[in-house]
């Protein structure tokens, strides 16, 4: 296999933002800034590993509740219902639109599992070191990167329902707390994606031996 | 000043450093090379993209966008109608019926990915673009362009205009839904925004910028 090198062991730094890519000082001072955009630079995002492992753990936390409390209470003149997420998902194939319960499952229950457990396999595997499949791995963090903010759809939806079913008498939509929590989720997931490095994921397929430091 | 090229002179072949920003992998770009884009020797992701666009286009397209955002935020996105009853929505309309039901940190979600980041975003671009064309603001650049990479994610607009469409099919059967002149500008804005992050991408804002 040809072997890479990063520029992190060549003592190079990319800016995130202009993508200059600039040596690191002899000096080694603490706050380095990139020379044309005045980016602060780092060899790989500050404390990476911690952070997303923090903010997983949150979006596990409130998850649950995510999809067990009440998203939407319908009332109308001669029912009343309290929807969750799954079953406004149900309730949508019901009437016959398939391809949009398909859309609101794939954003609001698939993205997120997904999310959460991408996010967690890949933290575990940069902590224990793999080298096993980083093309592939790199290429999943990118997915739920690139896909993890269409998780939003479903408060959108919910705050479009509410803002626009309010015929009283005849009928009413109030949101329910799971929508709270939902939102958290989609938000907690969104910044852990953000605070994860993918180019740790690499680290450890360029660490070769006796070419460490 | 402009530089003429003679017949026969062979163009400058320039090599620069790039390092990916998926793996870290160091390597030299050959930027004289006619592709459009340099993808990375080790995992394929796009190292290096010619920036040959003027900005011109790319400032057209970004007033063109706002243009359509302000209406999408002034006009109704849709109004319903039942049993004598109607109502209608706008962007902003809608965060405060949230507000009203009590999900005060929902609503403040909504109006941060529907109005505030898209609003900050717009200005980010406009400043950059102009600069980009005129100069005289290249003290803020780098300020201005790492704003708006933080405010990209956080704008949803297309996000929030399928979620308009889904909550108009779900409603359908119980009311007569009129779609608003704002949800069209709004799809307008997806459009034009796009079109215009497209062209941004191709446009050197740091080396090319003219000094007026």
């Amino acid at each position: 296999m040809k072997a890479f090198d990063s520029a992190a062991n060549a003592g190079f730094l990319r800016c995130p933002t202009c993508a200059l890519v600039s040596r690191v000082p002899e000096s080694r001072e603490r706050d380095l800034r990139c020379g044309r955009c005045g980016h602060p630079l780092h060899v790989r995002k500050p404390r990476s590993i911690e952070r997303t492992s923090a903010l997983l753990v949150a979006a596990c936390v409130l998850y649950p509740a995510a999809n067990l409390l009440p998203i939407v209470h319908m009332r109308t003149v001669t029912s009343e219902a309290d929807n969750t997420i799954m079953s406004g998902v149900v309730a949508l194939a019901d009437s016959g639109s398939w391809p949009l319960a398909a859309l609101v499952f794939f954003a609001s229950i698939f993205v997120p599992l997904l999310k959460l457990a991408v996010l967690g396999w890949l933290t575990l595997s940069i902590r224990l070191h793999w080298r096993w499949k980083l093309r592939e791995r790199a290429a999943l963090y990118r997915f739920v990167e690139f896909i993890g903010r269409w998780s939003m759809l479903d408060v959108f939806v919910d705050t479009f329902t509410v803002a626009l079913v309010q015929l009283q008498p005849l009928m009413s939509v109030k949101p329910g707390p799971g929508v709270v929590f939902f939102a958290a989720v989609v938000v907690l997931t969104m910044l852990a994606a953000m605070s994860f490095d993918p180019r740790l994921i690499w680290d450890a397929g360029s660490t070769r031996e006796g070419n460490h430091g | 000043m402009s530089t003429h090229l003679s017949v026969g002179q062979p163009a400058p072949r320039r090599r620069i450093l790039v390092a990916c920003a998926s793996c870290d992998t160091l390597q030299t770009a050959d930027i004289a090379s006619p592709a459009e884009t340099l993808h990375c020797v080790r995992c394929d992701v796009v190292v290096y993209r010619a920036m040959h666009r003027a900005p011109d286009a790319a400032l057209a397209l970004t007033v063109a966008a706002t243009i359509c955002f302000l209406m999408g935020n002034a006009l109704p996105i849709v109004a319903i109608e039942a049993g004598g009853n109607a109502a209608n929505t706008t962007l902003i309309g809608a965060a405060q019926a949230l507000d009203a039901a009590d999900m005060r940190s929902v609503a403040v979600v909504v109006l941060l990915t529907t109005v505030v980041a898209p609003a900050l975003e717009l200005s980010c671009l406009l400043a950059l673009l102009s600069d980009a064309c005129w100069g005289g603001l290249s003290r803020l650049r780098g300020a201005l362009v790492r704003a708006r990479e933080r405010l990209r994610p956080l704008s949803m607009v297309e996000i929030f205009v399928l979620g308009a469409l889904v909550a108009i099919v779900k409603l359908g059967d119980l009311a007569k839904i009129v779609l608003g002149l704002g949800l069209w500008s709004l799809f307008g804005f997806m459009v034009l925004s796009a079109t215009a992050a497209f062209a941004i991408e191709r446009t050197d804002l740091w080396t090319r910028a003219r000094t007026a």
